[in-house]
């Protein structure tokens, strides 16, 4: 089976932007998994710091 | 003289002659005499003309390979059949030993002699019917495919012509499991045996070639006069003449004898004779066109162009509707007892029955691979895979024959052909964007495991901490009430903190305010929950809304020494009294991934949407469309 599925002969060539799509969702998750992002979360958190509130410390 | 030391006599001129392979018997003279070497020693001349305009891209002394074996040409015959010309070249190995490479139309197959014994008599090998089966080697059914007679012989170089030949036939079988035999019978029950194995010219690693062009065939038309160019004689069969219509198919292999007129002259080619175009890597010259129309109530009509490359042979180009298909014949095809199946199966792949018609030539011009006037009553069957499709002819005179179509896309039709081509209207028979929604599920329930998979494994690496597990009673007479808890340590780059909170509330409300301090930066992080829980009695039902236990996240908390401030807000004169709460660094969130999983599956549900209504345009034109 050929692996690069964005030549047109390769049997995953239909699923090319799922594979992309999935593999981007599923790194995007990992990543919110493990630095503890609520993702889409909007409103609920305030953060504030002595420069004001909203500030972010890096 | 012969066996010992091998040489021979010519018995045309006696000038001596000797022959590269051992296994070979027949032989071109210099003087032009074809000579036979008997089992005997003895030589005698055989009744087969000398290949005439030698032309062909493969010549004697073209050199290739078979599986890594090197060969060299020796010689050929060269077959002529009702409708078209095989060569049947024979190649010797650097071993001595010696087969036919068989060509002719891009077909290209090795024929070697069958080792093993054939089971089947002769009278039911020559006897076979289109369609039936026979156990020819005792090991499974061999499905028929047809019969060609030779109507002509001629040979260059060094061949095997078991004695003289007569009445020369060529039986073709396949097997279930895509082995191919082949008889040929160079006498009345004189069969011998040969195991074919196609193969693309390309893997042949040819060299010594002849790449000029071929020569063809030049006569003036008799109606009107003008000279007609007939470019791959011999191997085209018929031509018309573009300025009258008039019909000529080739007669006793030699000349075109008028037989016919096209019904409706109208020529109306989008891409003209002559033009040069690459398609699917090989450059084509357009050399006929025919406009085609099913023998049916739709009466659809299409239009073909014939395509030819020296060393791929002949192509077709179908058009209809704006959308074009590029076919060619192939001799490794499906093996199928009956057609009137609503699918069949090439390499495991499926290919489903699209329509079946008979048709008729309503318009041509140019040349063609075979005698396009006297098709008759030609059934075609088509099966489809977009972009790919099978179709067969079958025809009582002529046989089966299969070609292997693929969808050519309207912007490469316009780079390779930059004509006026036609707009496509509609969904094209093979036009890409079908999945099968079968497959789409799997790889949807893939994707979801693979992300469900990488969710457990991140969320089996986290700390799960629990920094805080306490009851907190309310003073009675405040709404709020504020504690404040001992320092923490949160050790992670970055991380998040569950609170779950529990409040005995009914028909009631309590609400937590939670603030999260850096105790070196005073940095601080705020949220905020409420916890509701309402029943009632209404209309002789009982209903309740809301519930005693929320959760809440506080996420992307950096690494510091932290504690919490909490605020606990009760509704004034509620009987809430105490509230518990639990707080866990580091925890998993089941929210991000259902977040994610709705987003994974938006792709296959829009396409399963899309895929839906297009293939309900692209089988609209279909006959079988229930199935």
């Amino acid at each position: 089976m050929k692996i690069n599925f964005f030549n047109e002969e390769s049997r995953l060539h239909p699923f090319r932007w799922f594979i992309v799509i999935a593999v981007a969702l599923t790194g995007w998750l990992a990543y919110a998994d493990y630095s503890g992002w609520n993702v889409f979360s909007f409103g609920n958190q305030q953060q504030w710091s002595a420069s004001g509130p909203g500030t972010h410390h890096k | 003289m012969g066996s010992i030391t091998g040489l021979y006599q010519c018995p045309g001129c006696s000038k001596p002659i000797s022959y590269r392979s051992s296994e070979a018997n027949t032989l071109v003279c210099s003087c032009g005499t074809v000579v036979s070497r008997l089992k005997s020693g003895a030589m005698s001349s055989l009744a087969v003309a000398v290949v005439a305009f030698p032309e062909d891209y493969i010549q004697t002394g073209t050199s290739g390979k078979r599986n890594g074996v090197r060969f060299e040409v020796i010689g050929r015959c060269r077959l002529w059949l009702d409708e078209a010309v095989y060569n049947y070249w024979t190649v010797i190995f650097d071993n001595g030993s010696i087969c036919y490479l068989a060509e002719g139309y891009g077909l290209y197959a090795f024929h070697t002699p069958l080792e093993q014994r054939v089971t089947a008599s002769n009278f039911s090998i020559k006897n076979a019917g289109t369609g039936s089966e026979l156990n020819l080697l005792g090991e499974g059914d061999y499905l028929y495919h047809g019969k060609d007679t030779v109507v002509k012989i001629e040979v260059e170089g060094e061949c095997i012509i078991p004695g003289q030949p007569r009445d020369v036939r060529i039986y073709n079988f396949s097997s279930y499991t895509g082995l191919h035999l082949q008889f040929l019978e160079w006498a009345p029950d004189a069969l011998t045996a040969y195991r074919v194995e196609y193969i693309k010219p390309g893997d042949l690693e040819l060299a010594n070639t002849n790449d000029a062009a071929l020569r063809g065939k030049e006569f003036k038309c008799p109606v009107c006069k003008i000279s007609i160019q007939v470019k791959t004689f011999p191997y085209a069969q018929s031509c018309s003449c573009t300025n009258c219509g008039n019909h000529f198919s080739l007669h006793n292999s030699i000349d075109f004898k008028k037989s016919g007129k096209d019904k409706f002259d109208d020529n109306a080619l989008s891409i003209p004779l002559g033009a040069k175009g690459n398609i699917q890597g090989i450059m084509y010259e357009v050399i006929g066109y025919a406009k085609k129309e099913e023998a049916n109530e739709y009466q659809s009509q299409w239009k073909e162009y014939i395509l030819y490359n020296k060393i791929e042979g002949y192509a077709f180009l179908s058009e209809y509707n704006g959308h074009w298909i590029y076919l060619r014949e192939q001799g490794d095809a499906p093996v199928v007892k009956r057609l009137n199946v609503d699918e069949i199966e090439y390499r495991l792949e499926p290919f489903k029955r699209f329509n079946t018609y008979t048709y008729k030539t309503v318009d041509t011009a140019g040349e063609f691979p075979y005698d396009i006037f006297n098709d008759g009553k030609t059934e075609v069957w088509e099966f489809i895979s977009p972009p790919e499709m099978w179709s067969v002819e079958i025809n009582k005179r002529e046989g089966v024959t299969w070609f292997y179509g693929r969808y050519v896309s309207e912007r490469k039709m316009r780079e390779q052909f930059p004509y006026t081509l036609p707009y496509p209207s509609g969904v094209g028979v093979l036009q890409p964007g079908f999945i099968n929604p079968l497959r789409i599920l799997k790889a949807g329930v893939l994707a979801v495991i693979f992300m469900l998979i990488v969710h457990m494994i991140i969320g089996s690496f986290l700390q799960n901490k629990v920094l805080l597990d306490a009851s907190y009673t309310l003073i009675d007479s405040l709404n709020t009430t504020s504690f404040v808890t001992d320092k923490f340590e949160l050790t992670k780059r970055k991380s998040n903190l569950e609170f779950q909170i529990i409040a005995p509330v009914n028909n009631s409300w309590f609400e937590l305010q939670a603030n999260l301090v850096n105790a070196k930066t005073g940095e601080e992080f705020t949220v905020e929950q409420g916890v509701e829980y309402y029943t009632g009695y209404d209309g002789g039902e009982s209903w309740s809304e809301g519930s005693t236990n929320e959760t809440v996240y506080l996420s992307s908390i950096p690494a510091g020494t932290y504690f919490l401030q909490l605020s606990g807000t009760k509704e004034m004169f509620s009987l809430v009294n105490s509230f518990q709460i639990k707080v866990t660094y580091d925890t998993a969130m089941s929210r991000n991934f259902y977040i994610f999983l709705v987003l994974l599956l938006l792709w296959p549900v829009i396409k399963c949407i899309q895929i839906i209504n297009k293939e309900k345009r692209r089988w609209y034109n279909s006959p079988f469309s229930a199935s």
